[in-house]
């Protein structure tokens, strides 16, 4: 049996790095992140359904933050959608709840199927994929601030804007050619959310592999949603991979 | 008839409250974060912590309470649905986010959204 007392956090989280030494591979960070269903309640009396409608796609919006309590069940998916529905203006905010219910039937039904293409990509990349993420890349050291700043919220708090995720996954998977599986398999590790289920089959709605075209985006619609903050102190504003329009990086991504 | 839930890590709240209920850690590839995470989720509940084989642990753990049946969260997981078959344990859907009703069409989210928004909008 494992222990229930502790005097601190901390000498709960020796403890675990004691019980658990092969999870250090992953590094030795703890999120602020609470477990436990007080700490989800808390965040469920702030879910305000209209400012997340209106603002759910900037990074400092009024999202959530309810994903681990959802993953892994000390909040039930019917408990949220009634909250939501309590409350001015639910619709897309149980919209985005029932992506989840949807992932999840779709996981039912096709198992470790997750871990392949569900469909052939609809836009044939210039070259062969890689099979593993770049060092650089899950070292945080492409010395693009927004990739590398991602990669270190993601690793120091184990979690990631939803838009964020899917910047980064375009990136890994478009621009740098590499399977979506080895990208999934990083934030599956990462994050407290971490669900084969949502992550695998978003991975594959960017990748197009469930999804009828593959997901770019560019510099201005990320700095647009990240007010900037990325791109004013980046080392690569003038080889910025992103600053062109999605005509131009659709014909240089996928011509 | 005597119960015990088996408590995994896609239900960690309570099931049936008053059953004597059991978790078991097994190696998953876990971050120090998410065990962390968890672990906290679990001191929140009464439930006993363990480490080790899922399926001998949570038989003994079911023979020690002299239980014959033993409960758990409903997941779509395949790897937990195949334990919970091999223990014989009962999976339970206890508040899904719409009342079963289907099979849908999951070819893409927008045939199936079209299918449950009625009901998903109603309380």
């Amino acid at each position: 049996m494992m222990r229930r007392e502790f005097g601190s956090r901390e000498e709960m989280v020796g403890y675990l790095k004691a019980e658990f030494p092969e999870a250090l591979v992953h590094g030795e960070a703890v999120s602020e992140t609470r477990g436990g269903r007080r700490a989800a309640r808390a965040l469920f009396d702030r879910v305000n359904p209209d400012r997340y409608a209106r603002s759910r796609n900037f990074l400092s919006g009024a999202v959530t933050r309810l994903g681990p309590y959802l993953r892994h069940g000390v909040l039930t998916m019917g408990e949220v959608r009634r909250g939501a529905l309590g409350q001015p203006n639910p619709e897309k905010l149980v919209q985005e709840y029932a992506w989840r219910d949807y992932w999840r039937r779709v996981y039912g039904q096709i198992g470790e199927g997750v871990w392949e293409d569900r469909e052939e990509p609809k836009r044939q990349g210039r070259v062969a994929q890689q099979r593993e993420l770049p060092a650089e890349v899950a070292a945080a050291e492409t010395g693009l601030a927004c990739m590398d700043g991602f990669v270190a919220e993601l690793k120091a708090t184990g979690y990631l804007h939803n838009h964020a995720r899917m910047w980064f996954a375009a990136y890994v998977i478009h621009w740098r050619r590499v399977r979506w599986q080895a990208a999934a398999q990083f934030f599956l590790t990462h994050l407290l959310d971490g669900d084969p289920a949502s992550n695998n089959l978003s991975f594959q709605w960017v990748a197009s592999t469930f999804g009828s075209k593959p997901y770019i985006f560019n510099r201005e619609n990320l700095e647009k949603y990240t007010a900037g903050e990325y791109c004013r102190g980046c080392g690569r504003n003038q080889d910025c991979p992103f600053g062109k329009s999605y005509e131009a990086i659709d014909q240089e991504l996928f011509r | 008839m005597k119960t015990v839930v088996w408590m995994h890590e896609d239900g960690l709240r309570p099931l049936l409250p008053g059953a004597p209920a059991i978790f078991v850690f097994e190696d998953k590839g876990h971050s120090l974060k998410r065990i962390v995470f968890l672990y906290e989720c679990l001191l929140e509940l009464d439930v006993v912590i363990a480490k080790g084989d899922v399926e001998m642990l949570v038989r003994k753990f079911a023979a020690e309470h002299g239980a014959e049946r033993i409960v758990t969260t409903f997941t779509e997981c395949p790897r937990i649905t195949a334990q919970a078959r091999e223990l014989g344990a009962e999976m339970v859907n206890d508040d899904p986010f719409i009342a079963a009703a289907g099979p849908y069409d999951l070819k893409r989210f927008s045939r199936y959204w079209q299918r449950v928004e009625r009901k998903a909008l109603q309380l």
